[in-house]
């Protein structure tokens, strides 16, 4: 049981935490970088996966050294390992 | 907005990074802390803007991302100021401009006078200005709420006055007293002539005739009157009303002098024009002439930009050469001087009476000539003459 609960601690700690709001925006902290960025796909690092959003209009509001602002109409989410 | 003026003032560039990695610009300027705002996919790589500086500082990361910059656009402050630069003029003319606004917002630059239908602005104006309200007046020193109460004391005919100042220029608002209404009297009177003559019509509203049309009357004659005896042979008073209209005789005399002299103005004059700036005055024209018998006019003109009335104007100094005239009179200038000075009377001085007959003699002795004129006007001559009732 506690080797479970720090098992859990240890994900919390290091995969992305990501914010929506409805298919309009996206807040993802703990990402490492954009691997792609096209109007309809755009692609962000995490350390444990790679975010691909897909959809139309896409854009980067912001970005920071762990922190990417998606907005636009996003269609489909998928997470690569 | 507000980041879009701070980002102006700044100064920024709007270029495009085209190459094998433009996501990796993206994440090493991110990393690197270099601000890339809205950052958006172009052709064959990333557009966005940043500031000037930090344009400066991505260079090396697009060697590492293997990119090329490409400048779009360049906004700002700092682009504005290298357009202009070694022009040493415009910079001084715009610290002087802005000093210049800033010592000159200190200063009234003009007010007005509303609400002064019948009185005088040009006196209300005086009594402004003799309470330190004038153009040129310095706003620090301006003191609204006693100026106000001396303009309640000096002005006569007014109930209210406000002074509002608003940035340079200031509205002296006024409100006349309202004029009494005549309050129509029901106090038992008489109608009494108030000139001797011949009554042509009696119109009586209240009261009984005390005489008929083609009565000869006396001035204080009772003409209606306002006792009513009863049956029962009591008195009832009332309040005697009535238009009487009759001849009166108007005697007058005139006299005129058979040579006088009288000033007139000649063609010569002289204009002093004067540039006026606030409290400054500086003369644009050079005259030196004078004239031994004058008359000088001044008129003044405000520069007005956007309906504002600037403290920049002219006031032009118009001196006129008076001249000595004499002239003489004979007997035939003299009636017609005597005839048009009749009209006048008749039209000034009894507008409401109609003329009957007009007769004038003109006599003629050494000083001059003198007129009788003996005229009959028909006007109404009904006079109220109240009195007192006391019961015993």
């Amino acid at each position: 049981m506690k080797k479970n609960l720090s098992a859990v601690q240890l994900d919390l700690g290091t995969v992305p935490l990501i914010e929506m709001s409805g298919n309009r925006r996206v807040n993802v902290e703990g990402s490492t970088g954009i691997l792609l960025y096209e109007t309809g796909n755009i692609k962000v690092s995490t350390s444990r996966m790679v975010l691909s959003f897909e959809g139309r209009g896409l854009s980067v509001r912001c970005i920071s050294g762990s922190c990417v602002e998606i907005e636009g109409f996003i269609t489909k989410i998928e997470f690569i390992s | 907005m507000l980041v879009g003026v701070v980002r102006w003032f700044r100064g920024y560039v709007g270029f495009t990074a085209t190459g094998r990695f433009p996501e990796r610009l993206l994440n090493l300027a991110a990393v690197r802390g270099v601000n890339i705002a809205d950052p958006r996919p172009v052709e064959g790589g990333v557009g966005g803007i940043m500031s000037v500086s930090d344009y400066r500082r991505i260079r090396p990361l697009a060697r590492r991302a293997r990119v090329r910059l490409r400048v779009n656009r360049r906004r700002g402050l700092p682009f504005v100021l290298r357009r202009y630069r070694g022009r040493y003029g415009l910079a001084a003319g715009a610290v002087l401009g802005a000093v210049a606004v800033g010592v000159l917002s200190q200063f009234l630059w003009s007010y007005r006078v509303l609400g002064a239908d019948s009185l005088s602005e040009q006196h209300i104006r005086r009594v402004l200005a003799e309470n330190g309200i004038s153009v040129g007046t310095y706003l620090g020193d301006l003191d609204v709420e006693p100026i106000e109460r001396n303009l309640l004391r000096e002005l006569d005919g007014i109930t209210w006055v406000s002074v509002n100042l608003m940035g340079c220029t200031a509205d002296v608002e006024v409100r006349q007293k309202a004029q009494k209404p005549e309050i129509q009297s029901m106090e038992p009177c008489n109608v009494v002539a108030k000139a001797d003559g011949v009554i042509t019509k009696l119109k009586v509203r209240e009261g009984f005739a005390a005489v008929k049309e083609g009565s000869g009357v006396a001035a204080g004659e009772l003409i209606v009157s306002g006792f009513n005896p009863t049956k029962q042979g009591g008195v009832r008073y009332m309040h005697a009303d009535a238009d009487i209209y009759a001849d009166v005789i108007s005697k007058r005399e005139l006299k005129i002098l058979k040579s006088y002299s009288y000033y007139s103005l000649t063609e010569n004059k002289i204009d002093r024009t004067r540039l006026k700036f606030l409290w400054f005055e500086m003369p644009l024209s050079l005259s030196f002439g004078s004239f031994d018998h004058r008359a000088v006019t001044v008129r003044d003109r405000s520069l007005v930009l956007n309906g504002t009335v600037l403290p920049v104007g002219t006031s032009v100094e118009t001196t006129r050469e008076l001249e000595m005239c004499r002239a003489a009179t004979n007997e035939a200038s003299a009636s017609e001087i005597f005839r048009n000075a009749e009209l006048l009377y008749e039209a000034f001085s009894k507008p409401d009476s109609r003329p009957v007959s007009r007769k004038f003699v003109v006599n003629e002795d050494e000083n001059g000539y003198s007129c009788e004129f003996n005229c009959v006007f028909n006007e109404n001559i009904a006079q109220t003459a109240e009195f007192s009732v006391t019961e015993d």
